[in-house]
């Protein structure tokens, strides 16, 4: 009777100590993807950082102005058209001062073809220098 | 002042002839880039002009926006990938890929 008391602890000990090394193997990969995804989640707040900044760099740009956006939208095409054609450099071909404006003028319109406003100075600038009418 | 109340206030003094509305969108899978929305990433500019508005001036109202460098820059960090623009009425308009006319987060 004590025999088989003494040997039923024996087994039920040997038992526990398979059962706690099989736990451990488990436990060793249960770190290991624990630290892989804490370097996944460190990787990816590093890309969240500097998301951020490039969002924080491009707000920080100015205001944009709607009304003449809007107003490019359905002005700006004609006004161009116009501009380019009254300001080509051609049109001053003796006067080499007025030839080098209508030039500059005419690389600018070409940059701004979409902005109304900027065109609408560039035909000033246009009026003044060039002396025609638009 | 934001795009809608501009747009708004354009057409009631008359300098834009229909009225144009900007709303979000789903967007085209394709164009997605890493700062798009997961779900609506199209920013979608509708003109009200009551008929089919012509190619020429649906891509005008896209080139005027895709030329303020600000705009599509702000666009593409609010999570927009594409842009949208056609009328109140008909089943055409254009698109247009956002990225594709900005340099981010290149060069520093």
């Amino acid at each position: 009777m004590n025999n088989d008391t003494i040997q039923m602890a024996a087994d039920s000990l040997r038992q526990a100590s398979q059962h706690s090394n099989s736990l451990n193997w488990w436990m060793i990969i249960a770190i290991v993807e624990l630290v892989i995804i804490a370097a996944l989640l460190f990787s990816k707040g590093k890309v969240d950082d500097r998301k951020r900044s490039i969002k924080r760099q491009v707000r920080e740009e100015g205001d944009i102005n709607f009304g003449n956006i809007i107003a490019s939208s359905f002005g700006a095409d004609a006004l161009y058209k116009e501009l380019i054609r009254k300001c080509h450099p051609d049109r001053f071909a003796p006067d080499e001062k007025k030839v080098a404006i209508a030039n500059d003028i005419s690389e600018q319109l070409g940059k701004y073809k979409h902005d109304l406003k900027k065109l609408n100075e560039l035909k000033e600038e246009a009026i003044t220098k060039l002396n025609i009418s638009i | 002042m934001g795009f809608n109340k501009a747009a708004r206030e354009a057409f009631v003094q008359g300098v834009a002839p229909v009225q144009l509305e900007a709303r979000i969108s789903k967007g085209e899978r394709a164009y997605k880039h890493q700062f798009s929305n997961p779900f609506n990433s199209g920013f979608r500019i509708k003109a009200y002009a009551g008929q089919q508005l012509s190619r020429n001036d649906t891509i005008s109202i896209g080139a005027v926006v895709l030329a303020n460098e600000t705009l599509v820059r702000r666009l593409v960090v609010l999570g927009f990938d594409t842009l949208e623009v056609h009328s109140d009425v008909g089943s055409h308009g254009c698109r247009w890929q956002l990225h594709d006319y900005i340099m981010i987060g290149q060069g520093g």
